[in-house]
This record gives structure tokens, C-alpha cells and sequence, in this order.
């Protein structure tokens, strides 16, 4: 061990006398990797692998200064865990790729949008509360995807396009049970009802609890691949649920609704005004 | 700003300050190793 710290503390003051330009850039290059990695692993709740990641970096980088690794073979172990670990979360790699834009263009894409008034951003909030409360106290099952965002085509098309304005009659007469498109999601952009009946991709979550259903899979499956927020009516229990980024918050009343609303929302609309 | 608001941004800058420090120490560990092995 001794040899080991005199061995790094004669290294380390030539190395650092002796840095060039180009040790910069690799610097920059691995920090930048790194520092992706980590914020990919910290956005998907995965701390622990980071913590591991940190631990096996450190304790291989000991064990080949250690036993004189060459350099080929001590980068072969680093890549290799980091391959492992873009192979794990591929599929948030490719979604972030994917949107790796829209939280920046996602408030100016609904300023040029939507023309509505202050007044009917209210009106459409209470429309959609009304209907959510009617659906929760008759256990109607319901699940509404609230997006100011481009929804994937694929969704949209796999129900039925409405286009039609906000209100509690529609949103209810849609999920009323044994109706042709009480199955799927109904889709509000802007203010107005895009699609019903949608299809959504499903959450594969393993600790959800029990009692969520496919329907609340659905919402937390949404959530996760796209900035939306979806909002959940439970056909056995009539708890309304809110899922946004992956997270599900279950009994929400109506203040919470309001809330959820205005903010996610209409908030930005109102403040334009 | 309430107590909770301030705690959740509080705790957000602790985190981000945290990923950047283990990138920087990870970057350094990785680098130095390369240089001293090579």
C-alpha cells in the first residue's frame, strides 16, 4: 500500500508539469462522458449504480497502478462497465435523444397555438374537473393525457380524431362504460379534445402496488416516454390519480386538480395575457 | 417561497453540485490512472 502512494505521489507532479493541450481535450472528453452518465442515472433513480460505478472505478484504478495493468486492459474495464450501463437503459437514451428539445420549445409551441381567453383556459379547467369528479363518484374508469406537447402520431392514430371543444358531457360520454371508445385514453392538446379511445404504451414498473390497474400503467407508461400529464379515474375505487414523469400521485381532490391544471397546464397561457 | 419549496430546491442544487463533483473525481481518477499506467 505504501508503494502504491509513493508510486502515485512521484506520478502525480510530473504528469500534471507535463499536461498538454490535448490532455486537456481528453479531460474535457471524459468529464463530459462521465457527467452524462451520472445525470442519466440520476434521472432514472438509479443512484445506487452511480455510487457502484464510482466504488468499481476507483477500486479498479488502485488494483492496475497497483499491479501494473497495462493501459489497454484498464480501459477495456471502464468501457465495459459503461457498456453495460447504456445497454440497461437503453431505451432512456433513445427517449432523451428524442427529446432532447422539447423543454425549451414546449411553452412557445402552445403561445402559438392556442388563442384562447383566460376565460375559456377557466372554463375548460372546470369542464374537466366536473367530468373527473362525475366519473370518480360513479367509479366510471377514465384516463385524460393533458399535453402541450407533439403527441407521437402512432397515438394519436390509434384512436379516434375528435378535435372537438372541452367539455364535461363529451369527456364523459366518451368513458361511459361499454361505449365503443370508453377503453382507451382521451387526448386534450391546447384546448381542445385531440383523439379518444388512444392507446399508450405501458409502464414496466415492477413496484407499482397491486391495485393499480392497466389503466393506471398506462398513464405512468405515457409519463415516462413524453412530457405529458395524465390523469387517472379508477374503475373499482373512483380515486383519481396524477401521473407525470414516470410518478404516480394517487387521491387527488379537486383542489390538487386545479392546481395540477393551472400549472402544468394553462399557467403560462393565463400569464400571457 | 414556502419551507418545502425551499427545501426541494435546496435539495435539487445538492444534487446537481453532488453529479458534477463525482463526474470531476471520477474524470481525475480515470485520467491520472491512464497517465500513471502508460
Amino acid at each position: 500500500m505504501a508503494e502504491l502512494f509513493d508510486k502515485i505521489k512521484t506520478a502525480l507532479p510530473e504528469i500534471l508539469s507535463s499536461l498538454t493541450l490535448l490532455d486537456g481535450i481528453i479531460i474535457a472528453a471524459f468529464f463530459v462522458l462521465f457527467l452524462s452518465l451520472f445525470i442519466l442515472l440520476n434521472k432514472n433513480n438509479a443512484n445506487k449504480i452511480s455510487v457502484l460505478f464510482f466504488i468499481y472505478v476507483i477500486i479498479v484504478s488502485i488494483i492496475c497502478i497497483a499491479s501494473n495493468t497495462a493501459r489497454a486492459e484498464y480501459s477495456l474495464l471502464i468501457t465495459a462497465f459503461i457498456i453495460c450501463i447504456v445497454l440497461l437503459f437503453a431505451t432512456e437514451i433513445k427517449r432523451s435523444v428524442w427529446n432532447v428539445k422539447k423543454p425549451k420549445t414546449q411553452n412557445r409551441d402552445v403561445a402559438n397555438t392556442v388563442k384562447s381567453s383566460a376565460k375559456t383556459v377557466t372554463y375548460n379547467i372546470n369542464e374537466i374537473i366536473k367530468a373527473l369528479q362525475t366519473m370518480s363518484k360513479n367509479d366510471v374508469g377514465a384516463i385524460i393525457v393533458l399535453s402541450n406537447t407533439k403527441i407521437p402520431d402512432n397515438i394519436i392514430s390509434s384512436g379516434v380524431k375528435l378535435n372537438a371543444d372541452i367539455s364535461s358531457a363529451l369527456i364523459e360520454s366518451v368513458f361511459f362504460p361499454k361505449t365503443p371508445l370508453h377503453d382507451g385514453a382521451l387526448i386534450i392538446q391546447n384546448d381542445k379534445i385531440l383523439s379518444a379511445g388512444c392507446f399508450l404504451p405501458l409502464s414496466q414498473e415492477t413496484n407499482l402496488p397491486k391495485e393499480l390497474g392497466t389503466r393506471h400503467r398506462a398513464g405512468l407508461g405515457i409519463t415516462e416516454t413524453i412530457n405529458v400529464t395524465a390523469i387517472i379515474v379508477s374503475e373499482e375505487t373512483g380515486i383519481i390519480s396524477i401521473a407525470q414523469g414516470g410518478k404516480i400521485t394517487r387521491y387527488a381532490d379537486s383542489e390538487m386538480l386545479r392546481k395540477i391544471l393551472k400549472e402544468f397546464y394553462w399557467q403560462d397561457l393565463i400569464g400571457q395575457r | 417561497m414556502s419551507d418545502n419549496n425551499k427545501n426541494k430546491v435546496l435539495f435539487k442544487v445538492l444534487r446537481s453540485v453532488l453529479t458534477v463533483l463525482f463526474a470531476a473525481v471520477v474524470t481525475a481518477v480515470v485520467f491520472f490512472t491512464i497517465k500513471i499506467i502508460g
